[in-house]
């Protein structure tokens, strides 16, 4: 069983949106017997991540003693000296804490800690972790902006301030950091549809009576070159498809391209139809199961299935 | 594959068998290899080649929108899943909360 566990981390990580409480029970009832197995006290580096993922699945399934061991096992062989036992400890203190004054306790460990050695990433990655979890946004911002300016190439770190400044609605900063990422990962199709998604919500969020046109442009340009990048991408086509109505809806579209950056109201038309026909034929394939095509998560093809329903409803003649 | 490393293993020896007859004989000429000796030679390396080319090895997509949308497809996620997944942020409490309300909601429907 450690073979099984090892395969389904080696293919994805255990926070991934695919990884369902459903999985995570499943995953978690293999690890008391691993545990006790001989593979378990291998010394190679496969193992040790192993009892890395196997504890976040454990502490996420609340199964609180086979995490402790994990993290005994861990602090044992790495010390608990070392940054990411002190994170992964922090992370199991947390997980277990009573009340919000033991979690405010946890902070102020935290603090202390980075106020010895500033350079304790993963520390400082829990620290902001916990702020944005005890409703400290601010904080939690500027201690990330601290941590980008000290590490600009940590494209995780980028990702994290990119989702804290759109909760905070600070559109704008939100799409820096994730062309920041883009800049590390140009083939990122995952960022460049975020982008399109971030974009899109701006454009309808503008405060001021501002056309939306270029902005929405933009966000339809991000979901193209997304599509371009990724063969079949739901996301992507959903994405299109969406921007490409409202476009239609309230964008003032010229008749002919008069520079690079306008589309035209053709044009767009154009790649709603090419939306339309792409995500009608994924939601058809994932829905039989078709070999190859059971990969797509199943909220996901029912939500591009409602899109494509309300389409229709909307062009049927009336 | 077997069958035309058969022909370049008697290749090799045909080589082999020569220059060792070609020392023990020590004449003042050198001979060069035979001609026959050569056109087997090379005729066994190609056939080889084309046996571990043909010998059936999956290939993979090399241009990467087609391997990106061929790992969507079949796994769900890709090669950049990590960058939003974001693990080390991760906010546990939630998703033991997430996790909590799963088994509640499941065992409702179970008794249900």
């Amino acid at each position: 069983m450690a073979s099984a566990l090892l395969s389904y981390f080696s293919q994805r990580s255990p926070s991934s949106s695919h990884t369902t409480p459903a999985t995570i029970l499943s995953l978690a009832q293999h690890a008391p017997s691993f545990l006790s197995s001989p593979a378990a006290a291998r010394d190679t580096p496969e193992t040790w991540l192993l009892y890395e993922n196997l504890l976040l699945v454990c502490l996420r399934s609340q199964d609180d003693s086979s995490a402790r061991l994990c993290l005994q096992r861990l602090s044992d062989r790495f010390g608990a000296a070392n940054e990411r036992v002190m994170a992964l400890a922090g992370l199991f203190d947390e997980a277990t804490a009573g009340s919000r004054a033991d979690l405010e306790a946890i902070l102020k460990r935290y603090e202390e800690i980075l106020a010895e050695d500033p350079t304790n990433t993963p520390i400082h990655k829990r620290l902001i972790s916990l702020l944005t979890h005890l409703n400290y946004p601010h904080r939690a911002i500027s201690n990330l902006t601290t941590l980008v300016s000290n590490n600009p190439t940590d494209a995780e770190s980028w990702a994290e301030l990119s989702s804290l400044y759109f909760q905070q609605g600070l559109y704008p900063q939100s799409i820096f950091c994730l062309e920041e990422i883009i800049l590390m990962y140009p083939n990122a199709y995952n960022i460049f549809a975020r982008l399109g998604e971030v974009t899109y919500v701006h454009a309808n969020n503008s405060k001021d009576n501002k056309d939306p046109t270029q902005t929405l442009t933009d966000s339809l340009k991000y979901y193209l070159r997304s599509i371009e990048l990724c063969d079949d991408y739901l996301r992507g086509y959903y994405g299109t498809l969406v921007v490409t109505g409202k476009l239609l809806q309230v964008g003032k579209l010229a008749a002919v391209q008069d520079d690079d950056k306008s589309m035209t109201k053709g044009k767009v038309e154009k790649l709603q139809q090419l939306a339309t026909r792409k995500l009608a034929e994924i939601v058809r394939r994932a829905k039989r199961k078709e070999k190859g095509w059971e990969g797509y998560a199943e909220a996901e093809v029912q939500a591009a299935a409602k899109l494509l329903e309300e389409i229709q409803g909307e062009q049927a003649p009336k | 594959m077997s069958t035309k490393s058969v022909p370049f293993s008697t290749k090799c020896y045909s080589v082999h068998e020569h220059s060792t007859i070609a020392a023990a004989a020590s004449s003042t000429t050198s001979p060069s290899l035979p001609l026959d000796i050569i056109l087997e030679t090379i005729i066994s390396v190609s056939l080889l080649c084309t046996g571990i080319v043909l010998s059936g090895w999956e290939l993979r997509p090399i241009r990467w929108r087609i391997w990106a949308g061929q790992l969507e497809r079949e796994n769900g996620s890709g090669p950049y899943e990590f960058l939003e997944s974001k693990l080390s942020f991760i906010d546990i409490r939630a998703k033991r909360t997430e996790f909590s309300n799963w088994v509640r909601d499941h065992e409702a429907r179970k008794t249900t």
